[in-house]
């Protein structure tokens, strides 16, 4: 690892909140578009089995 | 080929390869991308001259890089479904406009961010950034045009056409740097020449764009089916495969 400790891990010589803040930002958008496609698919099977059992 | 390309266009077909392919692909990309993140946040040496913000590259460049790419996918998508009017085209145009638009929000965030301790500002009105913007635009424009349509045939046809008539604006991105004076720096990685960054750098950056082709993928293909099953609800290979649930 290049850092020597666990405070310039967060604080990387002043740069830390931008880096950070870079990352988490990307990291929330990933998860949404992974997960997002993911609920609607099992929302509209769920709601054709509904609709199909209703007949 | 041929016969894949037939393939291709049957919904029931596509649908349980595309989830076959997803149920490997998006568990490897994440794991890999928390790699990435491991590799270029802690096992890096920060950069001579713009130190630890340069991080902000593993996750700015991969996010251009595919945005851009994926933009060229969207308009042949969009082209195949104004010629020959294949529904799994437009299904696809559809599905790949908010996977590029998302992408582009990222490279456009991030950049901000890194532009604040490397330009002094969040924002510049320069070539790059807003040509990029303008990128952004455009895939919402393709969004909000096929929803605006009743007629759905109607609307996919027009955002066809804004989508190829968009890809325009990509080469002026990539080429934005050197047609214009800007404070966003040239290309690292070239094609043809050497590239003007060191390999303990290089290494990380293109395992990141690696790992963000592979999420473009897997969103497409997950989008796709999410449009597929909604389109052919009253089929029966979704019926069979709704019961079998």
């Amino acid at each position: 690892m290049y850092f020597e400790s666990l405070y310039e891990v967060f604080f990387m010589g002043g740069h830390g909140t931008y880096v950070w803040s870079a990352y988490l930002f990307t990291s929330s958008v990933i998860l949404i578009m992974v997960w997002l496609p993911m609920a609607r698919l099992r929302r509209s099977i769920k709601r054709l089995a509904s609709k199909f059992k209703a007949g | 080929m041929w016969k894949f390309f037939h393939k291709l266009g049957s919904p029931p077909w596509f649908y349980s390869i595309a989830g076959a392919i997803l149920r490997w692909l998006v568990p490897i990309t994440l794991f890999l991308l928390i790699v990435g993140y491991a590799w270029g946040l802690l096992f890096t040496a920060p950069d001579f001259r713009q130190g630890n913000s340069y991080r902000i590259m593993y996750v700015h460049v991969p996010a251009a890089v595919v945005a851009l790419a994926g933009y060229y996918v969207m308009a042949l998508a969009g082209a195949i479904c104004i010629i020959w009017n294949m529904k799994m085209a437009e299904i696809a145009m559809r599905a790949t406009a908010p996977v590029g638009a998302l992408l582009t929000l990222i490279a456009l965030v991030t950049g901000g961010i890194w532009g604040k301790p490397t330009w002094g500002a969040w924002w510049v009105w320069d070539a790059r950034t807003t040509s990029m913007l303008i990128l952004l635009f455009l895939y919402i424009g393709v969004i909000v045009l096929y929803e605006a349509y009743e007629d759905k045939s109607g609307g996919s046809r027009a955002a066809g056409i804004l989508a190829l008539v968009g890809t325009v604006n990509i080469p002026i991105i990539y080429k934005s740097v050197d047609w214009w004076y800007s404070l966003h720096q040239p290309a690292s990685i070239t094609f043809t020449g050497g590239s003007a960054i060191e390999s303990s750098m290089l290494y990380p950056l293109l395992l990141m764009i690696t790992v963000f082709y592979s999420l473009f993928t897997c969103c497409v293909l997950a989008n796709m089916r999410v449009s597929l099953i909604k389109r052919e609800s009253r089929s029966s290979w979704v019926r069979t495969l709704v019961e079998e649930d």
